[in-house]
């Protein structure tokens, strides 16, 4: 537009700093304003607090780029060209990215604010921001995001132990969770209790658990698609 | 009536030279023409011979005998040679004069009342022959001819003050007889109306068009009266008059000077009174006209502004956000435990400019908000209509429209009101966007064009929306039409006179390949350019 092109030159940025190396898992936040000048600013805020970001001018910006794997946030303008900042909110948790969502409005509208926390937004900020709010708000971010990241990566070790039990020990570990009793187990199986004992040692070693109760645990922990499928 | 009529001194001097000739010829003291004035008998023209007792303009009674009296009864001739013989005038009074002999002829006017008669007396007896009577027939047929001319004349004259008179008593305009000692002689009832005098005050000589001259006229009229001497009337100028009450009327004044008389003049004077009232009342009325298009088309941009009022505000709060934001970043650069003088500074440069991009939203919006009578300067089209675009951006952002822009390069200056122009504008795109909101799923763009044309440019704004029926498209122009529930209706009405009052024209067509086409002109004034 006419007025501010004489600004984009100035405000002209690389999308990710440059500084960043490829296997770095320092926090990243995302942000995605149509507005140059408040994409600049922002980032230049969390520069100075040494928090490294990348600027979106749209959300197909967003969706299209090639994201590092890093914990971070997400600061989005509600009200964007094309798909709106509670759009890409959809579209994001639809494709399991589960980056934590710090909205940005010019006005609060209070159905906007009520969807987006709903859906799981960390927080709803008005324009103009006091530069500590976005701060706080961006740390809370990253901190859930972190905290999002090491429970999932604890589930996916898990999940990783779980799929190298045979057949025979998931079926013992689902009935040790139902909390029934080893001769209950081989009854239901078949098989003598001697060999549901056996089983019972092979699963807690495998699963590196050290208890019983460590063991079921670890079993609840498993997606729920896993605990329900296996057979 | 004939019988009061003058006889012109010409006529008289010739008159003079029959009754001088007449005496001398029939060698007589007295040759006289006679002039009835009932009850009297006038001497009209006395010959001046040796002997005549007769003065001119003495006075006889009649009814007393007199020779005369019986030649303007019987209408005939009539012959006494000698009286103090005749038993019947033995005793009449023209023999106390010593006039024994008579003879005289009767003078009638054209339409046959007497007017005298023409004779002849002598002191001693006279047989007068026919040779005398047939002479004195012939000088009274002269004098009859005078007569007739004189009546004829006198007709003409009548007829023509009669125009006159019908001209100052009908009293349309008022006629004054003045002289150049600043008195009113004569003046017509229409001419005391228009100053408050009456008849009393014109016949006491208290009527004085120089008193009744305000003082910063007084120049004005010694003017006119130098100017009188040397042609014989004035152009008509306005002025006013102090009435016999003190207040003052403007008048219309005509002067000519009146040809033979020693410094007077004619003037007709027309009372201006209910002219300048009716003048005054035009100019009030076109006064609140301009002032009531302007409430309204201010009222308008108002109302289209308030539309915008979101969007607006989204327009102002992006560059606050980044100006609030760079300048505490900079403070954050400052007060860290090593300050980065560097990014500080390069984030105030930044608020800077984001505080210079504030200030250009509210000047824009500002310069729409404003209340100003119209000024049309050399006006930019392509930068006036690029406001308006920043303007509604959000708007359109809202409604999920994309504005795409076709702006030709180089275009000519136009004379016009910002303003006004960005009204215009304001109008169609929030039309167009508010058209385009209606529908449900199809692609909403909007076009925004200029181009030069011959002698003008040329804008267009076409939208994809739900475009007008023929019907609508003729409707849409009228004032209070309007197919939304909120708003008057007076957005396309009030445009359509703003295009026009810049010499343009606005309409609308569909757009192809759908939505509607607003178009409007706005000439190219030869005058602006460079």
């Amino acid at each position: 537009m006419v007025g501010t092109t004489a600004l984009a030159g100035s405000f002209a940025l690389p999308r990710f700093p440059m500084s960043i190396a490829a296997d770095n898992t320092d926090p990243l936040v995302l942000i995605v304003d149509d507005d140059e000048e408040v994409r600049f600013a922002l980032r230049e805020l969390l520069l100075s607090v040494g928090i490294d970001a990348c600027c979106f001018g749209s959300t197909q910006e967003l969706l299209s780029a090639d994201l590092p794997e890093r914990p971070g946030c997400l600061i989005l303008d509600v009200r964007m060209p094309g798909a709106s900042g509670l759009d890409l909110q959809q579209r994001l948790a639809a494709t399991g990215n589960t980056r934590p969502i710090i909205f940005l409005t010019g006005h609060g509208d209070i159905a906007m604010t009520v969807q987006a926390m709903k859906a799981g937004a960390v927080d709803f900020l008005t324009k103009p921001v006091r530069d500590q709010t976005l701060l706080d708000a961006v740390a809370a971010g990253i901190e859930k995001d972190v905290a999002q990241r090491t429970a999932a990566r604890r589930i996916k070790q898990h999940v990783d132990r779980y799929t190298k039990l045979t057949a025979r020990e998931r079926e013992v570990l689902r009935e040790v969770a139902k909390g029934r009793l080893n001769k209950q187990i081989a009854f239901d199986l078949g098989i003598s209790e001697i060999t549901v004992k056996l089983h019972r040692g092979n699963v807690t070693r495998k699963m590196q658990a050290t208890t019983i109760g460590q063991l079921i645990r670890t079993w609840e922990l498993l997606p729920a698609g896993i605990r329900e499928g296996s057979p | 009536m004939l019988n009061s009529m003058q006889v012109p001194a010409e006529v008289m001097r010739k008159w003079q030279e029959i009754v001088d000739l007449l005496a001398d010829i029939l060698h007589v003291p007295s040759a006289l023409i006679m002039r009835v004035e009932p009850p009297n008998i006038k001497v009209f023209v006395s010959s001046e011979s040796k002997g005549n007792p007769y003065e001119p303009g003495e006075v006889a009674c009649l009814n007393t005998g007199l020779y005369c009296e019986t030649v303007m009864n019987t209408r005939r001739p009539l012959i006494v040679p000698d009286a103090l013989q005749d038993e019947a005038w033995k005793s009449n009074p023209d023999i106390k004069l010593g006039m024994i002999s008579y003879l005289g002829v009767p003078i009638s006017w054209p339409d046959g009342e007497i007017f005298g008669t023409i004779c002849v007396l002598d002191k001693k007896s006279n047989e007068y022959s026919e040779l005398y009577l047939r002479l004195m027939l012939q000088w009274r047929d002269v004098l009859q001819a005078d007569l007739r001319s004189i009546a004829s004349m006198q007709r003409e004259i009548e007829q023509r003050e009669a125009k006159i008179r019908r001209l100052v008593d009908a009293n349309i305009i008022g006629i004054v007889i003045w002289n150049v000692e600043g008195q009113i002689l004569d003046a017509n009832n229409e001419f005391l109306r228009i100053v408050g005098y009456d008849q009393h005050d014109l016949q006491s000589g208290r009527v004085s068009w120089a008193d009744m001259t305000p003082p910063e006229w007084r120049d004005r009229n010694a003017m006119t009266v130098s100017k009188l001497q040397n042609k014989q009337a004035v152009q008509p100028f306005e002025k006013e008059y102090i009435r016999k009450d003190g207040s003052r009327i403007p008048v219309l004044l005509g002067v000519a000077s009146l040809e033979g008389t020693e410094g007077q003049g004619i003037a007709f004077v027309l009372d201006l009174t209910e002219r300048k009232r009716a003048e005054t009342e035009a100019r009030e009325s076109e006064r609140r006209f301009r002032n009531m298009q302007m409430e309204l088309a201010h009222a308008n941009r108002l109302a289209t502004l308030g539309q915008l009022t979101a969007s607006i505000t989204h327009e102002v709060k992006q560059p606050i956000t980044a100006a609030l934001l760079n300048t505490q970043t900079a403070q954050r650069f400052l007060t860290r435990q090593q300050p980065d003088v560097e990014r500080a500074k390069k984030a105030i440069d930044r608020a800077v400019l984001n505080g210079m991009r504030i200030s250009e939203v509210v000047d824009r919006t500002h310069a729409l908000v404003r209340k100003e009578p119209v000024r049309k300067d050399r006006l930019e089209i392509n930068e006036a209509i690029s406001g308006v675009i920043i303007l509604t951006r959000g708007e359109a952002l809202k409604n999920d429209v994309q504005v795409r822009t076709q702006l030709a390069e180089g275009l000519p200056a136009i004379q016009g009101s910002r303003v006004q122009i960005q009204q215009v504008m304001l109008n169609l795109i929030v039309n167009a966007i508010e058209a385009m909101s209606q529908m449900s799923d199809d692609r909403r763009e909007l076009l925004i064009s200029t181009q030069a044309e011959a002698d003008r440019v040329l804008v267009a704004v076409r939208d994809s929306g739900p475009g007008l029926s023929e019907d609508t498209i003729e409707r849409a122009f009228e004032a209070f039409y309007t197919t939304k529930s909120s708003g008057l209706g007076m957005g396309l009405s009030i445009c359509r006179s703003i295009v026009e009052d810049h010499g343009g024209r606005l309409w609308a067509t569909a757009n192809v390949p759908k939505g509607a086409a607003f178009q409007f002109t706005v000439p190219i004034n030869s005058d602006c350019q460079d």
